[in-house]
Formats: structure tokens, C-alpha cells, sequence
């Protein structure tokens, strides 16, 4: 067996057993009962996807593939963010759109200020007048 | 003799990051809850992408093919963290059984610098 061979029963191996891994991926993407689920196995599957294309730059020896797979890079991770977002900004407006609070609880704050802010804006005055004024007649009460 | 050594640990060092790859899909599938899942997802942000790319960096010798995988095993290392307390935000933010599944603080605890 010469070297060449073994490289390619290496490199075969890797993508093909790469290539496994992404479909099971895919099964749990489309299984997922929440959405958190989708978007971790969509990172995952960018992940293996980066992983195939730099060992075929090795393999095919095309080494301008290696920047398509940092550009890739760049992108799943820019896919993630957004879909946070936009996850993020669709659950915020469904609250809103049911009157329930915003609820404070999580740890990312104003994510999507610039894209619904005036909604912000107009809903915020209510809130506060509303909480007014139980306070003003309770002490109206207390006096 | 010498090109076969190096095939030899590159080899290696590939392999473990595919095995690496395989058990943080059996977590997938094995864990029950998102933030969970998520700790096997990032198994493969991390450990297998640097296997896999340092046995490529080995194969292919010092050039400048070799920087271009330093580099994309350094974006990596710096973009998997992000992503993952996005995802993490996210699920605590729109989770409905989040209490079922992990014990969350109350509100008053939370501000505290202490986290047991």
C-alpha cells in the first residue's frame, strides 16, 4: 500500500464518517421540539460542513478552498446571531400582541430595540400611567 | 520513513476529532433538554474542529495553508462561546418548562455576586 492510498482511505474515511454526523444533524433539526434545538444542530452541521471543505482543500491539494471555508465560518456564525434575533424579536412581538408583560428574565437585553422601538415607545407611557395609578389611590387611602 | 510518521499522528489526531464529532452527536440525541444538547453541540465548535484541523495543519507542513486553518481554528475558538450565550439567552428567554428541567434562581438571588 502506497502513501497516496492511505491518504485517501484517511481522507475518504473522515468526509464519508463527516457526512454521517451531518445527517444526524439534520434528524435532530427537523425533530427538535423547541427552537433552540433547531439552531444548535444548524451550528453543528455549519461546523462538520467547515471540517469536509478544509480536508477536501487537502485533498483535491485546491488551497483557495480553505478561504471559502473561513468565509463559511464567518456565515454560520452570522446565521446564528440572527436567528437569535429574529427568534427573539417574533417571541417579544407575540407577548405584545397577547397584552402579557415582556417577561425581565433573560439575560439579553433590548436585542431588537432599533427594529421595533417605536412600538416600545408607544406601549411604555400605558404601563406606567396604569401602574400610577393604583399607587396614587392607595395613598390616597394611607392619607 | 518520515512522511509516514507524519501521516501516521495527522492521521491520529483526524480521527479522534471524527470520533469526537460522532460522540457530540450521540449527545445530541441522548440529552433531553436544549441547554444540554447545546453543551454537546459545542464540543464540536471546540474540540473536534481543533483535531481535525491540527491533523490537516500536520499533514500539510508549515506553509501558508497552515495559517489560513491556524486561523479559522482561532475565529472558531472565539466565535462558539458567542453563539452559544445567544442560544443560551434565547432558550431561558422563551423556554416555557425551563423550571422543569433546571433549577432556576429566584429574582432577589439573582443580583447576588454568589452562584452556587
Amino acid at each position: 500500500m502506497t502513501l497516496s492510498d492511505a491518504y485517501e482511505i484517511l481522507f475518504g474515511g473522515a468526509v464519508i464518517v463527516l457526512l454521517c454526523v451531518m445527517f444526524g444533524c439534520l434528524i435532530r433539526a427537523v425533530r427538535g421540539p423547541e427552537i433552540a434545538d433547531r439552531i444548535v444542530s444548524v451550528n453543528m452541521l455549519g461546523t462538520c460542513t467547515i471540517m469536509i471543505i478544509c480536508i477536501l482543500s487537502l485533498w483535491l491539494k485546491q488551497s483557495y478552498l480553505l478561504d471559502v471555508a473561513l468565509i463559511y465560518a464567518m456565515i454560520s456564525f452570522l446565521a446564528v446571531v440572527v436567528l437569535v434575533r429574529v427568534y427573539l424579536g417574533v417571541h417579544r412581538e407575540h407577548l405584545r400582541m397577547r397584552g402579557l408583560p415582556e417577561e425581565p428574565g433573560g439575560i439579553l437585553k433590548d436585542p431588537v430595540k432599533s427594529v421595533s422601538g417605536s412600538a416600545v415607545s408607544s406601549a411604555e407611557p400605558k404601563e406606567t400611567a396604569e401602574s400610577d395609578r393604583p399607587e396614587a389611590s392607595r395613598k390616597g387611602g394611607a392619607k | 520513513m518520515m512522511e509516514w510518521l507524519r501521516f501516521i499522528v495527522g492521521g491520529l489526531c483526524i480521527l479522534t476529532g471524527v470520533v469526537t464529532a460522532c460522540i457530540a452527536l450521540y449527545g445530541l440525541f441522548k440529552f433531553r433538554f436544549a441547554l444540554n444538547r447545546m453543551q454537546a453541540a459545542a464540543m464540536t465548535d471546540t474540540l473536534s474542529i481543533l483535531l481535525v484541523l491540527l491533523g490537516l495543519i500536520i499533514l500539510r507542513g508549515f506553509s501558508f495553508d497552515a495559517l489560513k486553518l491556524l486561523l479559522i481554528i482561532l475565529f472558531f475558538w472565539f466565535a462558539s462561546p458567542v453563539s452559544s450565550h445567544l442560544l443560551a439567552g434565547l432558550e431561558v428567554e422563551i423556554s416555557d418548562r425551563l423550571k422543569d428541567n433546571c433549577e432556576v434562581e429566584s429574582e432577589d438571588r439573582k443580583g447576588g455576586a454568589h452562584a452556587d
